[in-house]
């Protein structure tokens, strides 16, 4: 089973820009890796100029929200970093069952690598999610700053999923074969750094050796 | 080694999922462009399904597994302008924009754009291969000049591999063609079309995404979601061949390529060119080009197409008792006597074919839903008769049976189990069968699209023989349905035409006959009618006549027409009228009339496909020229006749 590992370009964002970035790439990857019936659904970004696409499963969405916050809360308790979000596709494989081994394994076949580099806020508003800074900072000079910065990240976002969609399409043959009709086809994690800075790259290493080397890197 | 039957059958099968992706695609495409052209996918604002539809799954979804409802225009499209499904499907987004405030050279400002006008000559020649929905009655007007200007073009095409290219392949098992992916497909492989299908879900899943992503998309939300009205406007042109850009339009396009897909047969593959940079638009209100969708805009000057429809050949006919028809006897004379004013390829009725949608706003009916109600003028009284909704009717039951191939208990020895749950919703019923197939290559001659979906479910049909029945892994995948079929407009799942043709029987009166007359008479009262002999304004779409018996959609007749943005017409009703009087002649072929309209923000028309044998054309003339009219308008009645259209009639 080849396992993919795709990796996208670091984005600069601010506190308050994760939750969306977060957002646009995390459904418009699982919308890719849901090949039950879906619904579509148009979501307009609350930041962005830019319309994902999520599947319409309320706990899909349910669980990426939930991630996204925990993520969020990371963040806050480690300003200044830069920060990944890892979400994997499993296949779950029948094993010989034996009294000390599980019957069935979890294969991963596809990661996700989302990296981000959180920087301060350049505004008193910016640890708001949802309101844009750009109508109360008094400063002429902050407002033409927030207004490049969220310009610059809206086309390297807009890049991003355009680099999911291309990775998509290049590589399928990986995919496992859909074994159910849940509307995201395969078990998926997401992982987050955990509470000690070490332990997600450590973990993400202990998770790349057992699935062997990533076949591509991008 | 497969046998010949076999190969051919996988062949067939492979053929109507590409069928099946052009529509789907095409329908995508669409609905992210043209506002309110496939508006009976019945979403939300936000784009998910509403919630009374989320329990229904139409077989129609099921296609590619992505339930976005249905958009009949897109069939018809398809039906009409892309017969043959081995030629390039080549879609233009364009941007359709007043330029009374430039000077015609300023035109360059938006790249090389054509005059509008200049379309006619580009139609005279190239109208049997494209198809243009362009509301060139919405920039006739005036001095004004419009510039239209391609912001997308979407070209989809499979290629078939030639057969010794494929002998090779399938002698090697596995190979590859250099280019796209991994050919893993032998005609003999249960699971090729398996992984083929589930590629192409990707691939639909990926255009989904990019069509809500490119810039287009924020015009199109910006002139569908607002009733404003705008300087400018999208349409979109559907053709066969790819009209090469002009070295300025190329230097703003940006390429976008999806990997091809393949399969046993050939390969799929899909592109995107864009502009990178919209054309700078003025979002002020105008009101002279695109008029906005209000209340009370039945009155309004600027809404008037007589205003901006200067045709001079238009006579009136007001207050008859009856008003004109949408496919009225004047239209097909009209055909006959004289020039056409425009050319059909024009045909905006055809583009607004599909929803039956008379509201601004996204529909409020969830499926199985006519959401053209919402009206709030005083015609409204006239389709709010067909604007409640329309439960499920005969066929529709197949779509929300789940096909058998979903199952876990039809699993067969032997099949994979990924077969189970990516199995194409085929319509074993209707398909061509490689041994009754009048063509060898279900692609030349495409499956009407539209037809499969409502099919009997495998195993449910005992009356459905097919090779592949004998198979137990062929049971999951039956063949695609024959384009010979039972003309696909009488049994189509939860299409307008569907609705239509049950909506009056179903909801008001088991004789369709009375209750059109009742709404004839409200809706001839609720508005005047002009009749032109060439072209004839109205509130209606444009009507397209034609042959039934045939495959071949040659037109009898076209009749276009510009719409008023707010009005209450009867649709069904007149429909059904028609369809009375025409059982009395005796037509072989159930008059079937495929109805499909859309509203968008700067029109409402309606487009009429009627099948109307050869043989009985004549008698048709004559019906329409002296009977009662049958398509009640409430305000002007615009009919664009194409000559094509009749220079097919006998």
């Amino acid at each position: 089973m080849n396992h993919e590992v795709f990796t996208l370009n670091e984005l600069e964002v601010e506190n308050f820009e994760i939750q969306e970035v977060l957002r646009c790439i995390l459904h418009t990857i699982v919308f890719h890796r849901a090949l039950g019936l879906v619904r579509p659904r148009d979501i307009d970004s609350e930041l962005f100029d830019i319309t994902y696409v999520q599947c319409g499963d309320p706990d899909v969405e349910k669980k990426l929200e939930e991630k996204i916050d925990q993520f969020i809360a990371w963040v806050e308790k480690h300003p200044n970093k830069k920060s990944q979000m890892c979400i994997s596709f499993y296949e779950i494989k029948n094993k010989q069952a034996a009294w000390f081994t599980n019957k069935t394994e979890r294969l991963c076949w596809e990661q996700w690598f989302i990296n981000l580099s959180v920087v301060s806020s350049k505004s008193p508003t910016g640890k708001s999610h949802h309101l844009k800074p750009l109508a109360v900072d008094p400063s002429e000079t902050a407002v033409e700053e927030m207004s490049a910065h969220r310009a610059s990240l809206e086309k390297s976002l807009r890049e991003v999923l355009f680099k999911i969609i291309t990775l998509v399409n290049e590589k399928k043959d990986h995919i496992p074969p859909v074994q159910n009709q849940d509307v995201v086809s395969f078990p998926y994690e997401i992982t987050i750094p955990s509470s000690s800075d070490s332990s997600f790259g450590m973990d993400m290493i202990k998770r790349m050796l057992q699935t062997g080397h990533p076949t591509m890197l991008s | 080694m497969a046998s010949p039957s076999s190969s051919h059958f996988e062949s067939a099968r492979t053929e109507q999922i590409i069928s099946e992706f052009f529509l789907k695609g095409l329908h995508v495409i669409l609905e992210s462009r043209v506002p309110f052209l496939c508006s009976e996918t019945h979403r939300t604002e936000q784009g998910g399904l509403s919630s009374s539809s989320v329990s229904r799954v139409r077989k129609k979804d099921k296609w590619f597994m992505l339930a976005i409802g249905e958009c009949s225009a897109a069939s018809e499209i398809l039906n009409v302008w892309h017969k043959n499904a081995m030629d390039p499907l080549v879609i233009d987004v364009v941007l359709v924009q007043e330029d009374s405030s430039k000077a015609q050279g300023s035109d360059k400002e938006i790249g090389s754009p054509m005059k509008l006008h200049s379309f006619s000559d580009t139609f005279t020649s190239a109208q049997s291969t494209s198809y243009w929905n362009v509301g060139e009655e919405h920039f006739n007007s005036s001095s004004k000049e419009t510039s239209v200007k391609v912001l997308e073009r979407w070209v989809m095409q499979y290629e078939s591999l030639k057969s010794s290219t494929r002998d090779h392949l399938s002698s090697k098992g596995r190979g590859s063609l250099g280019f796209g992916e991994t050919v893993s497909h032998s005609s003999d492989d249960p699971t090729a079309s398996t992984r083929m299908y589930k590629r192409l879900i990707l691939l639909l899943r990926s255009l989904y995404v990019t069509s809500r992503l490119l810039p287009a998309y924020k015009l199109f939300r910006k002139l569908n979601s607002s009733n404003q009205s705008y300087n400018f406007g999208i349409s979109y042109r559907v053709s066969s061949f790819v009209e090469p850009f002009s070295r300025m339009e190329e230097r703003e396009m940006t390429n976008f390529r999806f990997t091809p897909v393949d399969t046993a047969f050939g390969r799929l593959s899909l592109s995107v060119s864009y502009c990178t940079v919209l054309p700078h638009l003025n979002i002020e209100d105008s009101t002279s080009l695109l008029p906005p969708i209000i209340v009370d805009y039945v009155g309004s000057p600027a809404a008037d197409p007589l205003k901006r429809f200067p045709c001079g050949s238009l006579p009136k006919s007001v207050d008859k008792g009856y008003q004109a028809t949408s496919f009225p006897s004047q239209g097909i004379r009209s055909s006959y006597s004289s020039p056409f004013q425009r050319p059909h390829s024009w045909s905006s009725g055809l583009s607004r074919c599909g929803p039956p949608t008379y509201s601004p706003s996204p529909p409020l009916y969830p499926n199985y839903s006519i959401p053209y109600s919402t009206l709030s003028d005083s015609h409204a009284s006239t389709s709010n008769v067909h604007g409640h909704r329309v439960p499920p009717c005969g066929h529709h039951n197949h779509d929300q049976s789940a096909p058998i191939s979903y199952r876990p208990s039809s699993q067969k020895k032997g099949t994979s189990s990924e077969e189970l749950w990516l199995t194409p919703p085929f319509s074993p019923s209707s398909s061509p069968s490689p041994t009754n197939s009048p063509s060898c290559n279900p692609l030349l001659n495409r499956p009407r699209f539209g037809s499969s979906p409502v099919s009997i479910p495998l195993g449910r049909n005992p009356g459905c023989v097919s090779p592949n029945n004998s198979d137990p892994n062929k049971l999951l995948l039956p063949p695609p349905s024959p384009k010979s079929k039972r003309p696909d407009y009488s049994n189509r799942d939860d299409s307008s035409r569907g609705h239509a043709t049950h909506v009056s029987g179903s909801q008001e009166s088991p004789s369709p006959s009375r209750g059109n007359s009742f709404r004839k008479n409200d809706a001839l009262k609720s508005g005047e009618t002009y009749i032109g002999s060439t072209s004839l304004q109205t509130n209606l779409g444009q009507k397209v006549f034609r042959d039934s018996r045939e495959d071949s959609g040659r037109f009898s007749g076209l009749i276009s027409s510009s719409s008023s943005p707010r009005f209450g017409f009867s649709r069904s009703s007149s429909r059904l009228s028609l369809q009375d009087d025409l059982d009395d002649y005796e037509f072989t072929c159930p008059f079937a009339v495929d109805d499909v309209d859309t509203i968008d923000s700067h029109t409402r028309l309606l487009a009429y496909i009627i099948k109307v044998p050869c043989a009985r054309r004549a008698e048709m003339q004559h019906y329409m020229d002296t009977d009662m009219s049958v398509v009640h308008v409430s305000k002007v009645l615009t009919f664009k006749c194409v000559s094509k259209v009749f220079r097919t009639l006998p």
